[in-house]
């Protein structure tokens, strides 16, 4: 087990990859530094993540999960992006979903508990059922 | 699931139907979004050194990866503010150790840094004390820093004495007598 801890590290070439592109010259060593606190970070970040699904009965761990965790953490800069990410992934799901039901369920045009069929689409809603007819 | 339909109908009220291209269109953004250079199979064995994460969604090990990439970058920007505070343009230890103590959202790698082993060459036993460098065979892992290797520290410590200076091979003795006996042995024949 401790071998493995030991041998935790993330690739140096990516790592001065990623420094390089900020322009951030560091030291070889402090670059291993580096690397081994990202993957201190990560075995963190992931057992917040954890104790948060358990909390919620979950038994695998989700992105909200990891956005909760990454929410106690108080830094912005990592939390605001993975937000937005996480955000667009649910509208992402939610679109895929009434998608699948319009295309599964072509007659039926009244409108679903979910989604207030807005008025303009009507004419592609009609046009799908159209098509799968 | 009923709970995340209430929510989902609570928080989003109008959904505009989108057409398929659009739906692509979005998860190629999120894809770019969340590109890393970060191996994704090397972060998935590091988050399941822990007893307790027993299964990930894919969704949530990507993000994990992107906050990584964005963590590396903040410490990596932070540390370089210290070096550039005290007129320095390379980043050093010390500058990754003042970001630490002064700010708390790098407050849990505080004695986290201090025990590991150096990044060791995959090949090659290193023993030299005055840190200097064996030759760079080893392309990704070389590593100039390196003072001792972890394995020295096992292996051969009563040997160490021995070789003060840097070794390219760690080539015992009796294969060169070996070599010397076999000649002789011709020269005589």
């Amino acid at each position: 087990m401790d071998e493995r801890i030991a041998n935790m590290h993330l690739p140096q070439a990516v790592v001065a990859r990623i420094l390089k592109e900020e322009n951030i010259t560091a030291s070889k060593e402090s670059r291993d530094m580096m690397s081994r606190a990202t993957a201190v970070f990560m075995l963190h970040l992931s057992g917040m993540a954890c104790e948060n699904a358990q909390n919620r009965y979950h038994k695998v761990v989700a992105a909200e999960d990891v956005l909760r965790a990454l929410r106690t953490l108080d830094c912005d800069n990592l939390y605001s992006p993975c937000k937005q990410v996480v955000e667009d992934w649910k509208v992402l799901k939610a679109q895929k979903a009434a998608n699948k039901k319009r295309s599964a369920a072509p007659t039926n045009e009244s409108p679903s508990k979910r989604t207030p069929v807005v008025e303009s689409p009507q004419g592609s809603a009609e046009s799908t059922s159209a098509e799968a007819e | 699931m009923p709970i995340h339909s209430k929510k989902k109908n609570a928080k989003q009220p109008e959904l505009v139907p989108m057409s398929e291209e659009e739906l692509a269109q979005m998860e190629e953004h999120i894809d770019e979004v969340l590109k890393t250079q970060l191996p994704i199979g090397r972060i998935k064995k590091i988050c399941r050194l822990d007893p307790d994460v027993s299964m990930m969604n894919n969704e949530a090990l990507r993000l994990i990866s992107k906050a990584a990439e964005l963590f590396l970058i903040e410490l990596g920007r932070a540390a370089n503010t210290n070096a550039v505070m005290e007129r320095r343009k390379t980043v050093q230890n010390k500058d990754i150790n003042k970001c630490i103590v002064s700010r708390w959202t790098f407050a849990f790698l505080e004695d986290a840094l201090d025990g590991w082993p150096k990044n060791e060459p995959k090949k090659r036993i290193i023993i030299s004390t005055e840190g200097e460098s064996a030759a760079p065979d080893e392309g990704d892992v070389a590593d100039d820093s390196v003072v001792e290797d972890s394995c020295a520290d096992e292996v051969d410590e009563s040997t160490q004495p021995l070789l003060d200076e840097e070794e390219e091979e760690v080539v015992p003795d009796s294969v060169d007598l070996e070599g010397i006996a076999e000649e002789i042995a011709d020269l005589d024949v």
